[in-house]
């Protein structure tokens, strides 16, 4: 078939961006969490620790 | 007037959806997405019949036009929510206006790759420089532009306010992309235009199934990318929370 190359090209370069897409979206989502999670839990520390006047 | 209130309280209903619900929304489209993308590449390849000119190559259009619709779509959402948000100054329609800017971005480079994929064996060329192929370019431009604003620039309300601004007159250029083909002589072909797409019924149905699969796969990306968009802003939240309290105990040790 002519041209068949190209298309395959086209789709597969369609399929590629998008899952390339999907996937620095959910590293990002991670890191993003996981940077709240340690906040939270720092500021739930904070919270518990004795106060310097005290 | 009533039309026009009805229409953008749509657009601030759903920028009341919180991050969970989003996460959710985002799973159901993805997996109707997921089933479109299995199922839509036999009805482009094998359903819908090989056009006599350009041949297989023409099978292209049935995910570059999808690309475009939602590359419209982004940048419309993104319109919008920019204008709400000068008018109301919500942080949540800023969250709502780079997302979509940046999922529309996400489709104009779907379109900028798969056409010239489609241009060389039907034009021997890679890329001309037709009114309609320079607008869709510009168009790029501006929301590189855009996202280099959102991430190089401090998060501040300026940063917002001007990226408002540029999202606006950046939408203005696609209803010229759109009718560049009546305006000016553009080498483009006019795929849909009007009321009718000009398409045997098989390719029609095909393209059609393209756009809502595109379609349910825009809906999952723009609500998981807003859902992270709001679990950034709680991130700063924390921070800024933290620093305060550092603060505090700085002046209480003094």
């Amino acid at each position: 078939m002519q041209f068949l190359e190209y298309m395959a090209a086209a789709y597969a370069v369609i399929w590629a961006a998008v899952l390339a897409y999907f996937l620095v979206l959910g590293k990002k989502e991670k890191k993003i969490w996981e940077e709240i999670h340690d906040l939270r839990s720092k500021l739930s520390e904070g919270e518990n620790a004795p106060r310097p006047d005290a | 007037m009533i039309r026009i209130r009805r229409f953008y309280t749509v657009f601030e209903d759903l920028a009341l959806i919180g991050g969970p619900r989003l996460n959710l929304l985002s799973t159901v489209f993805g997996i109707l997405a997921l089933i479109g993308m299995l199922v839509t590449p036999w009805m482009a390849l094998v359903g819908a019949g090989v056009e006599q000119q350009m041949g297989i190559v023409q099978k292209i259009m049935y995910y570059h036009v999808p690309s475009a619709f939602m590359m419209y779509l982004g940048f419309f959402v993104c319109f919008v929510f920019s204008i709400l948000y000068l008018w109301k100054r919500n942080k949540q329609y800023d969250i709502w206006a780079s997302s979509s800017a940046e999922v529309g971005l996400l489709f104009c480079v779907l379109v900028l790759l798969s056409g010239p994929l489609w241009a060389k064996p039907i034009w021997n060329a890679w890329w001309v420089w037709d009114p309609q192929l320079t607008l869709v370019f510009v168009l790029f431009l501006i929301f590189v532009a855009y996202a280099m604003l959102k991430s190089y620039s401090e998060e501040s309300i300026q940063s917002a306010k001007f990226r408002a601004v540029l999202g606006i007159i950046g939408f203005l250029d696609a209803p010229l992309i759109h009718y560049s083909v009546k305006l000016w002589r553009t080498h483009h072909p006019a795929v849909v235009r009007g009321d009718s797409s000009g398409l045997p019924p098989d390719m029609e149905t095909a393209l059609l199934a393209c756009t809502l699969t595109w379609l349910a796969l825009f809906c999952a990306i723009l609500f998981r990318r807003v859902s992270v968009e709001m679990a950034r802003d709680e991130l700063d939240y924390l921070k800024a929370e933290i620093q305060d309290r550092k603060a505090i105990l700085g002046q209480m040790a003094t």
